[in-house]
């Protein structure tokens, strides 16, 4: 595909890094498709579970009783 | 200035319809869990694909250009080595991270509270808050930079016969857009407006790197590489100046491992997310795939570096220090054509609004829940409570554009992000130590924490005072140097403190509450399939 360094020194590892980010890129550039297709049912359960949501007030940051119990 | 008016029309198109998809969502949020965690509804590929944005963000773009330019792809081999102990460790196994999701809380600073003390979850705060806002306060500035140098823009802009400095009024800008997305609806409208946001960022990306390829030809971008940093470019153990050496990968990964456990926007959106599993699950894909994103973006800065080479030119109207940081914005503004041009700053604006964001979230939240409510007698309404989270927005946003006016670089922008993390990086230790040794206890938490505090900042306010006392010379200690020592004198101290002194642990077990959680969802999706959705 390209020529590498000739030197032994810069060669092998130009050559390794070359088909490694190539390899990592192309797969990443897969990836994100995958990502961004099942992202959408993902999207689709948040909102049905939104809307659905029982509000829990007590469920701001504080640490309760409750929380000790669990231990 | 080099923007065209498509470019304005494809960036309006873009802010417009996210502004309206935030504002809809905005009416969903009804509870504070709904506006900092989701309601705990996201699943993984939702959180994969708005976690994506949330780490590209402007200020790690110009950050990872700036390594591309200095030292090509050396990060290559680090990464790895990183991948081959992470991937396993957090990926497979959810070593903490799965254990931080089952404790429920929201916060690394509630977590502290429920295993060591409520004098103990105000430091921590404090302290996480501290080392969040000054790391953060630089980003607005570098993005303003950044987009000045790849917009052409000159020093002053007259609008209404006012002259301004152009840096300040995108710096102003890009914090407005900051503001306004975190207000609305806070993590529900974030995840959401995140994952189209990652859409837009990876196609710009993508679009880009191809353009300049295509250019230059693959042949001269990795030839020209070879030529310029000779092995320095691909191995980052050769020893010369500036290459990143053993102990910057040791610092890298020790970090990576604590701040799974004590970086409030990761762990904000661990404790986002539907179940323990999914929280190791989403991990594991996303750092699978992290290396391509960093070769992409890295990219750039290689293929100013393959084109320009080492020498600043002539028409470079900043300060020849400021040259490796704003390399790649001033040859991408010599070499994007219009729409692209659209595209890329959408990119950036996005990348700015995604990742600020999440962090201006996560410390607000830190702020307001650990910082302030601990002090008051009745706990804040809903409304007041989601309130005094925005205003802490406000004001944090302010605090940066003034940091921003008097913002001088004393290191490459990665490492003093890296090094001030190390502050929080120590409460990593006390979280970590707490989810796993039972004979953890706060006096041990409180020596961990106190010196990783008290070191990263001494180095920076050392590293100050020598630039203005030296100039002309290289501060001795490298950043790695100080993180990594700061990481075993912490751990050690806990270590050593916890022994000698009495225990007084309140420890349970988080590997059972995971157990449990995991299963209890196995047993309702076996019951009702509907509820998982059948995607997962």
């Amino acid at each position: 595909m390209i020529q590498f360094s000739t030197d032994p020194n810069i060669g092998p590892w130009s050559k390794f890094v070359f088909w490694f980010a190539m390899i990592n890129t192309i797969a990443t550039m897969a990836f994100t498709l995958v990502v961004i297709f099942f992202g959408f049912f993902d999207l689709k359960f948040l909102f049905k579970a939104l809307r659905e949501e029982r509000i829990d007030v007590t469920d701001d940051g504080r640490v309760s009783e409750s929380d000790t119990l669990q231990k | 200035m080099n923007v065209a008016r498509i470019d304005w029309i494809i960036i309006g198109v873009f802010f417009v319809t996210l502004l309206g998809l935030a504002i809809y969502i905005n009416t969903l949020c009804r509870s504070v869990a709904d506006y900092l965690v989701s309601a705990r509804k996201v699943r993984m590929w939702l959180g994969i694909g708005a976690g994506i944005a949330g780490e590209i963000g402007l200020v790690s773009i110009a950050g990872m250009c700036e390594q591309g330019y200095r030292r090509g792809y050396a990060f290559t081999l680090l990464q790895i080595f990183s991948i081959a102990i992470m991937v396993p460790l957090f990926g497979i196994w959810g070593f903490g991270i799965q254990r931080f999701r089952a404790s429920k809380a929201m916060s690394v600073p509630q977590y502290i509270e429920m295993r060591y003390s409520k004098r103990l979850r105000i430091i921590t705060g404090f302290t996480n808050c501290l080392a969040g806002v000054i790391q953060m306060s630089i980003f607005p500035i570098i993005g303003a930079r950044f987009l000045a140098v790849l917009m052409k823009l000159p020093e002053t802009i007259s609008i209404a016969g006012i002259p301004m400095q152009s840096v300040l009024l995108i710096m102003g800008l890009l914090l407005i857009c900051n503001i306004v997305f975190t207000y609305l609806g806070g993590s529900i409208t974030m995840t959401v407006t995140n994952f189209f946001m990652m859409i837009v960022i990876m196609g710009a990306i993508c679009w880009l790197m191809m353009h300049l390829i295509s250019q230059s030809g693959l042949q001269a971008y990795w030839t020209n590489l070879e030529k310029n940093l000779g092995k320095a470019a691909f191995y980052p153990f050769t020893g010369t100046d500036g290459n990143y050496g053993i102990l910057f990968f040791l610092w890298s990964t020790l970090m990576g491992i604590l701040l799974q456990f004590s970086y409030g926007p990761y762990l904000q959106k661990y404790a986002s997310m539907d179940k323990p599993k999914t929280v190791s699950r989403s991990y594991f894909l996303g750092a699978m795939f992290v290396s391509g994103r960093l070769f992409l973006v890295m990219g750039f800065g290689v293929a100013t570096l393959a084109s320009l080479g080492t020498t600043v030119p002539a028409d470079f109207h900043l300060a020849a220090a400021d040259w490796g940081q704003m390399s790649t914005a001033y040859y991408l503004a010599r070499h994007t054509p219009p729409v692209l041009m659209g595209f890329w700053l959408s990119c950036l604006l996005f990348a700015d609004i995604s990742s600020t964001d999440q962090y201006l979230l996560s410390w607000s939240t830190s702020i307001v829940n650990d910082c302030i409510m601990p002090f008051r007698k009745k706990p804040f309404e809903q409304k007041a409570h989601i309130r005094a989270i925005r205003l802490t927005i406000v004001a944090m946003c302010a605090f940066f554009f003034l940091v921003g006016m008097i913002y001088k670089p004393t290191m490459p922008i990665w490492e003093f992000l890296w090094l001030i993390a190390n502050i929080i990086g120590g409460t990593g230790i006390a979280v970590l130590f707490g989810m796993y040794w039972k004979r953890a206890n706060t006096a041990g938490a409180y020596a961990a924490i106190a010196c990783n505090l008290v070191i990263p900042l001494a180095d920076q306010i050392a590293r100050y005072i020598y630039s203005v006392k030296r100039p002309s010379m290289t501060y001795p200690l490298a950043p790695q140097q100080t993180g990594f020592w700061a990481y075993i004198i912490g751990m050690l101290l806990l270590v050593i403190v916890s022994l000698l002194t009495k225990s007084e642990h309140k420890y349970w077990d988080l590997g059972k509450a995971v157990r449990e959680m995991n299963d209890a969802e196995q047993t309702d999706s076996s019951r009702n399939p509907s509820s998982t959705g059948g995607i997962q």
